[in-house]
């Protein structure tokens, strides 16, 4: 089957992004197929390549990006979620006029419209939420 | 791929998050997809379409023309559960759009008529 998953945590310290991961890892394991993993609301904050992970603590940012270039998976960060969070490419912060870009290598940032077109191309659509 | 309809639900009350305005948004994306889209308001987010809402007393948006205006997205269908008006007192006609009226029972068999379901 086709899935395709929706990250929405609230907070980078919740449950919910590290059950979006393993739930997306068994799926593969079961010779299912993801065809995108979308990033919206707080969650944009995965994406960040400023952020230091403590060496004891697992870095989901960099188990993500693991998994989408093992497995070939699109994994797409709402453009208007991290742009409002400071998560923004070289584009993004040219055309803002900051100082630096954050998103880090290997995400991509774009519209909903990603998210309409995993919805038709998926058999599911699995929402990880607050 | 068989034909998509999406249902997307809201739980959460006007201005305590933007899980309101993200659901709306998702919305309006799938329809520009040509997507059949619904919305379930549960809870306490029968109160995000109370009419005559002062969102700038908090200096915050306010989602009731983007709510007034989905009929030019081709979103029409949009429920709400007889209970939660009898909660908050509200009359179906204090609210900013018509709403199809449910049982509890009814939100079952709602859901199960779509192949994909919202609940941020």
């Amino acid at each position: 089957m086709i899935f395709s998953i929706l990250l929405y945590a609230s907070n980078s310290s919740q449950q919910s992004e590290q059950t979006a991961l393993r739930f997306s890892r068994s799926l593969l394991q079961q010779g299912h197929s993801i065809y995108r993993v979308f990033f919206y609301g707080d969650s944009v904050i995965n994406a960040s390549g400023l952020k230091v992970t403590p060496r004891d603590e697992i870095n989901i940012t960099e188990q993500w990006l693991e998994l989408a270039t093992e497995h070939e998976v699109d994994i797409v960060v709402c453009i208007a979620a991290a742009v409002r969070r400071g998560i923004i490419d070289q584009k993004e912060a040219k055309r803002h006029s900051k100082a630096a870009a954050s998103l880090a290598p290997g995400f991509t940032l774009s519209g909903l419209g990603q998210l309409a077109d995993a919805v038709l191309q998926s058999d599911r659509l699995i929402t990880f939420g607050n | 791929m068989a034909d998509k309809n999406i249902l997307l639900i809201f739980r959460n009350p006007p201005f305590a998050d933007s899980s309101n305005r993200d659901s709306l948004d998702i919305a309006l994306a799938c329809s520009a997809f040509d997507i059949p889209v619904s919305l379930l308001f549960l809870n306490d987010a029968v109160l995000q379409l109370k009419s005559n809402q002062q969102s700038e007393l908090l200096e915050q948006k306010n989602l009731l023309k983007t709510f007034k205006a989905l009929a030019m997205y081709e979103i029409k269908n949009f429920y709400v559960l007889g209970s939660d008006l009898q909660r908050y007192q509200l009359d179906p006609k204090q609210l900013v759009i018509s709403c199809e009226t449910l049982k509890q029972t009814e939100v079952a068999i709602l859901i199960r008529k779509f192949t994909t379901v919202i609940n941020l």
